[in-house]
Order: C-alpha cells, then sequence, then structure tokens
C-alpha cells in the first residue's frame, strides 16, 4: 500500500544536494521550492511535485482514497539515494548550463537505449570527468537522455571510434520500449 | 436484400447485419459496410503544452512526412505518408504530439475546459484526451483521471509524463464508486464511456465476429450507471460531455435519453461542424427530439471511427 505524505527535510535536502551534486543543479529553490513535494511511500519513495492547489484538494478527498499518481515524478528515493526521473531530467534541464549534444547517429543511438561512442557526441562538457553525469541533448537542444561519463575528456579523445564513452543511464525510448 | 449473403462477403455476425439493415436502410447499408472496409488515415493531435503546430509541421514534413490539417479540429494531422511509424520518431518521444482518432479528439475540445475549472476524465487511460484536457486547461487547476485497470494506468502514467502533463491527479479506481471521492465542485466531466465498440471495426475487423448483442445490453447498463454518476458528482451549472466509439443507438441516444428522463439535466448544441444528428427513432423506439443536438459519425461519411458525442448541461 502506498502511502502519501509532504516530503521531510532531510528527504528534501538528500534531493537538493544529490541534484546539485549529480548534475550541478543550482536552481532548486526556483525551480522545484514553487511546488509542494510530496512522497509516495511503498517499496521506495516517489518524489512528487504538484500545485497549491492540488494540495488542497488533495488532503481533501484522500481519506477517501490514494491517488495511483499525481503531478510530476521528479524521481525516487531508494536506500538514502536520489534517482532522478526522465520528467526530472525534462524539468530541470533549463537550468543546467554544461549539456552534452549528440549527433545525429547518436540521437538514434540513445534513444534505442544504447551506450554512446565518441562518434556519438557533437560536443562535450568541457571540464568532464569520469563518473560524471550529463544531460544528454540533441542538436536542437531537445532532451533526450542522462548518462554517466566512463572517461574524462583527453581519455574520451584518445578513445577508438566504437569504443563505449558515455553509459545511457535512462532515455526517451523508454515510453516506446516500456511506457506503452 | 439477402442478410446472410452480406455476412459471408463482409464478414459480420447475422445479428449486426439485421441491425445495421434497420439502422441505414437498403440504400446505405453497401456504403457503411464497404466503408467499414477502407482502413483510416492515422492522425495526430499536437501538444501545444511541447510546441506549436506550426513548429511540429516544419519538424515532421523535414523528416518526410506529409501532414494535412484536420479540417474540424484545431492542432491536429492527418498523416497522409509516414516514412517510418508516427508512433516511432523523436518528436513522439519528446512528447510534442500523441496518436488519436479524429473523432476521438472531438470529446475533449467541446468540454471547453480551464484553468479554474475542477475536472474529471472518468476513463482516462491511455490518456489521450487527458493530455487535451491539461492542454486547455493550460497545465493548471486540477484534472482527476480515472481508471481501473493497472496496466492501463501505467499506460496513462507514460502517456502523460511523456507530453509533460503536471495538473492530473489519478486514481487507480471503478469510476462508477466516484460518488466516494466526495469532491466538492466538479464543474466539468468527460465520460468517454467503455463500449462494444463498434465504430472501430475499419482499425479493428475481428468486432465484426468478437462481439455479440449481449455485449451491447451489458455496455448500456454499466454506461447509464456511469453517466448517472457522473451526473451525480457534477456541480449545478457543470457540464459533461458523453462519448463512445460505437455507433449501437442502446449505448447513446437510448442512454442519454434515460438520463434525460431521470435527471435535471439538458442537451446543449455542439456547435460542430462535421456529424450526423442523433438518430430519434430506431428499432421502433422513440427517444427525445432533442438528441438530435447530439453527433454520430461514420467511417463511411467522415473518415473517423465510428462515434457518438453529446454534451449536458445540469440544471441549476
Amino acid at each position: 500500500m502506498i502511502q502519501f505524505r509532504e516530503i521531510n527535510s532531510l528527504e528534501r535536502d538528500l534531493v537538493r544536494d544529490r541534484l546539485k551534486s549529480s548534475l550541478k543543479f543550482e536552481a532548486f529553490d526556483d525551480v522545484i521550492m514553487p511546488f509542494r513535494i510530496i512522497i509516495a511511500e511503498g517499496e521506495w519513495k516517489e518524489v512528487l511535485l504538484i500545485s497549491e492547489a492540488m494540495h488542497i484538494v488533495f488532503f481533501e478527498f484522500k481519506e477517501f482514497r490514494q491517488p495511483y499518481f499525481m503531478g510530476i515524478h521528479l524521481g525516487d528515493i531508494k536506500k538514502n539515494n536520489f534517482k532522478i526521473s526522465l520528467e526530472g531530467i525534462t524539468l530541470i534541464a533549463n537550468h543546467i548550463k554544461e549539456k552534452t549534444i549528440l549527433s545525429v547517429s547518436g540521437e538514434k543511438r540513445v534513444l534505442y537505449g544504447r551506450d554512446l561512442s565518441k562518434d556519438n557526441l557533437a560536443s562535450i562538457p568541457a571540464g568532464i570527468q569520469e563518473n560524471d553525469k550529463s544531460i544528454l541533448i540533441n542538436e536542437n537542444g531537445e532532451v533526450l537522455a542522462l548518462g554517466k561519463y566512463l572517461f574524462n575528456r583527453d581519455q574520451i579523445e584518445k578513445s577508438k571510434g566504437n569504443q563505449v564513452v558515455v553509459k545511457n543511464i535512462m532515455d526517451k525510448g523508454w515510453y516506446l520500449r516500456k511506457g506503452k | 436484400m439477402d442478410i446472410h449473403e452480406l455476412c459471408s462477403r463482409f464478414g459480420y455476425r447475422e445479428y449486426m447485419i439485421e441491425r445495421y439493415l434497420k439502422l441505414f436502410g437498403e440504400e446505405r447499408i453497401i456504403e457503411f459496410l464497404e466503408g467499414n472496409e477502407q482502413k483510416l488515415i492515422p492522425t495526430i493531435k499536437v501538444n501545444t503544452l511541447r510546441i506549436s503546430r506550426e513548429e511540429l509541421y516544419e519538424k515532421l514534413t523535414k523528416k518526410g512526412f506529409h501532414l494535412d490539417p484536420i479540417p474540424f479540429i484545431p492542432d491536429a494531422f492527418y498523416v497522409r505518408h509516414e516514412p517510418f511509424s508516427v508512433g516511432a520518431s523523436t518528436e513522439y518521444l519528446l512528447g510534442y504530439y500523441y496518436i488519436q482518432g479524429a473523432a476521438s479528439m472531438i470529446p475533449s475540445m467541446l468540454l471547453n475546459a480551464n484553468s479554474q475549472d475542477l475536472v474529471v476524465d472518468m476513463c482516462a487511460a491511455p490518456g489521450g484526451k487527458t493530455i487535451q484536457l491539461a492542454q486547455a486547461m493550460k497545465n493548471e487547476g486540477i484534472l482527476f483521471a480515472l481508471d481501473l485497470s493497472r496496466d492501463r494506468m501505467k499506460s496513462l502514467r507514460s502517456n502523460l509524463a511523456r507530453c509533460g502533463v503536471k495538473n492530473v491527479i489519478a486514481i487507480r479506481m471503478d469510476a462508477a464508486t466516484l460518488g466516494e471521492l466526495k469532491m466538492h465542485g466538479i464543474s466539468k466531466i468527460l465520460l468517454d464511456a467503455p463500449c462494444s465498440g463498434s465504430g472501430l471495426i475499419p482499425s479493428d475487423p475481428t468486432r465484426k465476429m468478437s462481439r455479440g448483442y449481449e455485449d451491447i445490453t451489458s455496455c448500456s447498463v454499466t454506461q447509464l450507471k456511469l453517466i448517472s454518476v457522473a451526473i451525480n458528482a457534477l456541480e449545478p451549472g457543470g457540464e459533461l460531455v458523453y462519448s463512445t466509439c460505437s455507433i449501437e443507438p442502446e449505448e447513446n441516444e437510448y442512454v442519454i435519453d434515460a438520463v434525460l428522463n431521470q435527471f435535471g439535466v439538458k442537451l446543449v448544441d455542439l456547435g460542430l461542424t462535421i456529424g450526423e444528428p442523433g438518430l430519434l427513432e430506431t428499432f421502433g423506439k422513440h427517444v427525445a427530439p432533442d438528441l438530435k443536438k447530439a453527433r454520430r459519425l461514420y467511417p463511411y461519411l467522415h473518415r473517423t471511427e465510428g462515434f457518438f458525442v453529446c454534451k449536458l448541461k445540469k440544471m441549476e
């Protein structure tokens, strides 16, 4: 049974810290805090963002019936770690300066759920390091995926054409592969 | 006209041909049956929460899709040519549009929801109509989306997430128990009711054989129950759009006729430029003359799925 409740301060700080440390997202107060943050707690905790109006109505009826979901799914808290969702990266992407731009071949590849090689990357953030996460966009600036760098910039430049350099953590091809 | 010959030529169960002969007459039945044999042109609805109609047109045209505007629905296109599946483009994955039958785009449009409304979509999954309502509400206000099936709820969630909808509270429940939520101030309700689906034969010909008359009567009982619950939940002055993808009068005009007799509701003019008026006399049964305000769409006349839609207003 999933229970819906307000986020507590520990959980809120965890989300804020993880977004800052893993994606260099500094605009938590401007982008996230205007929403009411709700936790849907079952096997793990879903972090949901809802408007003030939804919040008022939700508390009116929640004693009669629990929602299945509501608002924006920002991500999940599992084992004291926060993992952002596809909706979450779409929401915050405009507030993150450095993103990875994929080539046309990279766009196709990532939307099939595949990892990326050097040839799939059109532009890499300047100071990228091994294990850094980065939002992956296409040449039109549209958010496609979240990836994790397996090497630093110098190593990537020296890598062979087909060697995987960015691991695909999540991508919008999911909506077709699993979300139907 | 030989019913058996029509059954064997078009592959229908006998009771259906008998009914359609009564509904369309000898002069139109062949046209109707042949219309059901033609595949419908795929149609897409622009998700204006994510992109403008013009931008989407440009993006898809560049990729080789041939699009034509649907004259009776704003921000919607016929897909005349697709170089690959229109459901597999980057633009689809980015939530710039969703795939929906042209007639199915009508009910949400007719509800005229706005950001001040408290709206309930009673049978919401997989979410095309819900997304359309969220667009009309500019992603503000409150939109309840109800559905009973766990699997369908998952696809509803995925579609709403893909399209950037953020004003939905989704509840997995039997919409017939809407009253249990004890919600006040519901100003608009969309009831795209579960139905026998006889309007979907062009895209799913198995329905010619897979449904019996008992499916029509059992759907009609469910529909009457759902619409009664909806009317009770609606605030005075509130509006309800009722639709089905069935062309059977028992699931449409008869249901509405029953609620016109039982509740303080009236039919509203739809202002649609497409469709035929509701049927006032079928199978020897007469319904309220106001049912001419309802609209019926047919594959053979309108090149859409077979559809019924009407709008009711609850008296103050």
